[in-house]
């Protein structure tokens, strides 16, 4: 949803460790983080801050699972990669390894997906690999009536 | 004649059974008394305040309790709404605040027990740290500290609070929070 990016981040895990010095928050175990209608799933979860603010999540899993509600009515969108990295100042998430991107019926795969979490738009493919270049934009899909 | 003998000869074992019945009782209650003076306070002192230097003559530590009493059967020190201060360089000090707490003999092992408060302010380099947990077990010399029961970390205006945690109050500052944790991270 249009709201998430200013909703509080809550991370669920089994444990947790926190280390002041390098500003970095290490949530392992059947670890849960969601931010309105964003939830990610992974094994693992790093929080990176600086002044007390998230710049970075990095979730890793085998894989990780991404889910968000894009805007009322609409399919959810749904995502996973070995690798997930969330900006969420930039309303960022970028998938990468094995990464998969899928609403409705649409889906994409590549080593390396970005979506924007707030305007529901996915680029996939790498920029730097011509061999592995998938380019592709998916519109957000209005529900069927039921 | 030989029956008052032997009523003699009994009145006189009576008399003797009858003695050593006493002294054992004497005894036991002598013993009873220097068990309760050992388990009793050797000394005490209200408004306690200890400030201890490190090698270079800066200040280490600080603790003050409203009452402190000393026990010399196993050299403990029990205190009442204890105040511990850890000074670090380059970092305000942490304040660990309890009900009461007990420290051992070698000086190091202090058990906070209840709730307990810790907490160090902000500076230009670190954020304010707040911990609200009980039952803490302290480790001085190496600023370790550790409990089994529910730990709260708030660094505002952030909080995390989980079952268990080890936090070590030198740098670098290192806390883990060991089961059923539950984050919560504002957004700018």
């Amino acid at each position: 949803l249009e709201s998430d990016s200013e909703q509080p981040i809550y991370i669920d895990s089994n444990n947790a460790v926190y280390d002041e010095k390098s500003q970095v928050s290490t949530y392992t175990g059947n670890v849960v983080a969601t931010q309105g209608s964003i939830r990610i799933d992974a094994d693992q979860l790093v929080v990176y801050l600086k002044d007390g603010a998230i710049t970075k999540l990095v979730a890793t899993g085998k894989p990780s699972r991404f889910k968000q509600l894009p805007a009322e009515g609409k399919d959810e969108m749904h995502g996973e990669g070995l690798i997930n990295e969330f900006y969420p100042d930039k309303n960022l998430l970028i998938f990468m390894k094995n990464a998969s991107v899928w609403q409705g019926d649409a889906k994409q795969s590549s080593e390396y997906i970005e979506y924007d979490t707030k305007n529901s738009l996915l680029k996939a493919g790498e920029s730097n690999s011509d061999g592995k270049r998938v380019h592709s934009v998916i519109q957000p899909k209005t529900k069927k009536a039921q | 004649m030989t029956s008052q003998r032997n009523f003699q000869i009994f009145v006189y074992v009576g008399l003797a059974a009858l003695l050593s019945w006493w002294l054992v009782q004497l005894n036991e209650q002598r013993d009873a008394e220097i068990k309760i003076a050992e388990n009793s306070p050797d000394f005490f002192s209200v408004g306690y305040y200890k400030k201890e230097m490190d090698l270079d003559g800066l200040p280490k530590s600080e603790l003050s309790a409203a009452r402190m009493e000393h026990y010399k059967a196993d050299g403990s020190t029990h205190l009442q709404q204890p105040v511990m201060t850890l000074f670090n360089p380059n970092q305000n000090p942490w304040s660990i605040k309890a009900e009461s707490g007990i420290m051992a003999a070698d000086g190091d092992n202090l058990q906070l027990n209840g709730k307990a408060y810790i907490n160090r302010d902000a500076s230009k380099t670190n954020s304010a740290l707040t911990i609200n947990t009980s039952d803490l077990r302290v480790k001085l010399a190496s600023h370790f500290a550790q409990t089994q029961a529910w730990a709260e970390i708030i660094s505002p205006p952030n909080r995390t609070e989980g079952i268990g945690m080890e936090a070590t109050f030198v740098s670098p500052i290192h806390l883990k929070l060991l089961s059923k944790v539950k984050g919560r991270y504002e957004i700018k």
